[in-house]
């Protein structure tokens, strides 16, 4: 699968200069190998910290982040997206480890973006017919083309979180800080006011293979943390299970392929904004 | 000489049912109406790529299992869940070709004012043989009726092209042949798989 090879110096620099999700902190070993966008990286703990070598034995930059270690392949041209949220006071971390998708980290990104598959895919937990509407939203791409804002989003759930007793319905914000790092931000049922935060972060092992690494942060103080990995567990293995049965697997950018409707503003306005800046490592542009 | 491929035994595809086939390599979801009517569709929802073989069948309508829109006979999209009030574009079509089940087993892509001929049989099984379909009809040896079946002992033997490298054996029975006799056929259907695989690796 990894290919040492792999020519970095190949890739598009706003893919290499990115920063990219490879381990949860508290399990990761003291070295280990790990494989992003298609090449092996070599990562070790050292007295001053977490130190990453590229294929050719060169260093490159390594930081750890929201519980989870992170690696800039090239040379990092702005610093890892910002979550305020991360340092907040009463809210709980739950990295949740990693699933292994064989699908484009772009499509899992889209995935995570849409809403609209709840009740189909997510039935009885995060959805259920007929509560299948997906009410008008509002989406913007914010200044400098800097990330994907969706908000205003409303939708019907009978399990929203695993704290929640029954059905509600559930307000919505949805951020893309970076490619492959999808946040989405919803209503806290024991703490009305703020917001629980759910984020995907994805490692492109290759265009059509990645890891995502659901992490979350919560106001919750009693759900045992097994209950709560538990319940991410469920819906991502929900969601692979439509993964991994897309065709084609890369994320197609020509509009031409596939049909949007207005519940799908988020995933058309993600796709435009890659195109634009030409982060189009695990799309195609050509049509089937 | 036809053009229907045969792609499951009529009995291998249940009411309600879909499946995932390949017709030369082409990707198919085969599926089967509440009403008993059968429909083979390109495998792809034209929203999101999903494989509408892994969708739902809701009465006379497939929906897929990504966001739940449903398609009618066809190929029409009728609604989109998401947004109740819409009537769908028509341009939202998922591409068919021609299905029907005749003889005990399900057919597509022929002529259907020309449909094989309806001749009473029991499907017994499908099996997957790992070689190219010529292989396996030299391997059959018979004479193919006009529907291309040909006999395989009591049991009439129905070729289909999956790829260039696997071929599907659909098999079906006279219907009241006793199960002592349908066990000794599948076994004997196995026993075949093993010999031209084997005879295809040497």
């Amino acid at each position: 699968m990894a290919d040492r090879m792999t020519d970095l110096t190949a890739l598009p620099a706003v893919t290499l200069n990115d920063w990219y999700c490879v381990a949860m902190e508290v399990t990761a070993p003291d070295a280990f190998d790990t494989t992003l966008l298609g090449a092996t990286f070599y990562v070790t703990r050292t007295a001053d910290g977490w130190q990453a070598t590229r294929p050719d034995g060169t260093p490159c930059r390594c930081q750890t982040r929201y519980d989870h270690i992170w690696l800039c392949p090239g040379t990092p041209d702005r610093d890892l997206f910002a979550l305020p949220e991360a340092d907040q006071s009463g809210r709980r971390p739950v990295p949740c480890g990693a699933v292994r998708v064989a699908c484009s980290p772009l499509r899992a990104v889209e995935n995570f973006l849409d809403i609209a598959h709840f009740p189909f895919v997510h039935t009885g937990i995060l959805g259920s017919e007929p509560h299948t509407e997906v009410y008008r939203y509002e989406v913007e791409i914010t200044e400098g083309d800097a990330e994907v804002w969706a908000t205003k989003v409303r939708f019907y759930q009978p399990q929203a979180a695993k704290s929640a007793a029954g059905g509600i319905e559930t307000d919505y914000m949805y951020r893309v800080p970076a490619p492959m790092v999808s946040v989405l931000y919803k209503t806290c049922p024991p703490r009305p006011g703020e917001w629980d935060v759910i984020a995907i972060f994805v490692q492109p092992l290759g265009p059509e293979l990645c890891d995502v690494w659901p992490w979350m942060s919560l106001f919750d103080d009693e759900t045992p943390q097994e209950a709560l990995i538990q319940f991410q567990q469920t819906i991502f293995l929900q969601d692979r299970s439509i993964l991994e049965n897309q065709v084609p697997r890369l994320l197609p950018l020509d509009p031409r392929m596939e049909v949007p409707t207005r519940a799908d503003l988020t995933s058309v306005a993600y796709r435009r904004w890659l195109k634009a800046r030409g982060a189009t490592y695990g799309a195609t542009l050509e049509a089937l | 000489m036809t053009d229907w491929i045969p792609v499951s035994t009529a009995t291998g595809l249940r009411r309600g049912g879909v499946m995932r086939s390949f017709v030369c390599g082409q990707e198919l979801a085969i599926w089967h109406s509440a009403g008993g009517a059968v429909h083979a569709w390109d495998n792809r929802c034209p929203h999101r790529g999903m494989r509408l073989s892994h969708g739902f069948v809701r009465g006379e309508q497939l929906a897929c299992l990504y966001h739940g829109w449903h398609y009618g006979a066809d190929g029409a999209c009728t609604a989109i869940p998401a947004h109740p009030d819409l009537v769908p574009p028509a341009s939202i079509c998922v591409p068919t070709s021609p299905c029907i089940e005749a003889g005990g087993f399900v057919w597509v892509g022929g002529d259907p004012a020309h449909p094989p001929a309806e001749i009473p049989r029991l499907g017994l099984r499908s099996l997957h043989v790992e070689v190219p379909l010529a292989t396996l009809r030299a391997h059959l040896g018979g004479t193919p009726d006009a529907d291309g079946l040909v006999p395989f002992g009591i049991a009439a033997a129905a070729l289909q092209a999956w790829d260039d490298r696997t071929t599907v054996l659909h098999l079906a029975t006279p219907p009241k042949t006793s199960t002592t006799d349908r066990i000794a056929l599948s076994r004997a259907a196995e026993a075949l798989r093993r010999e031209v695989e084997e005879w295809q690796t040497a």
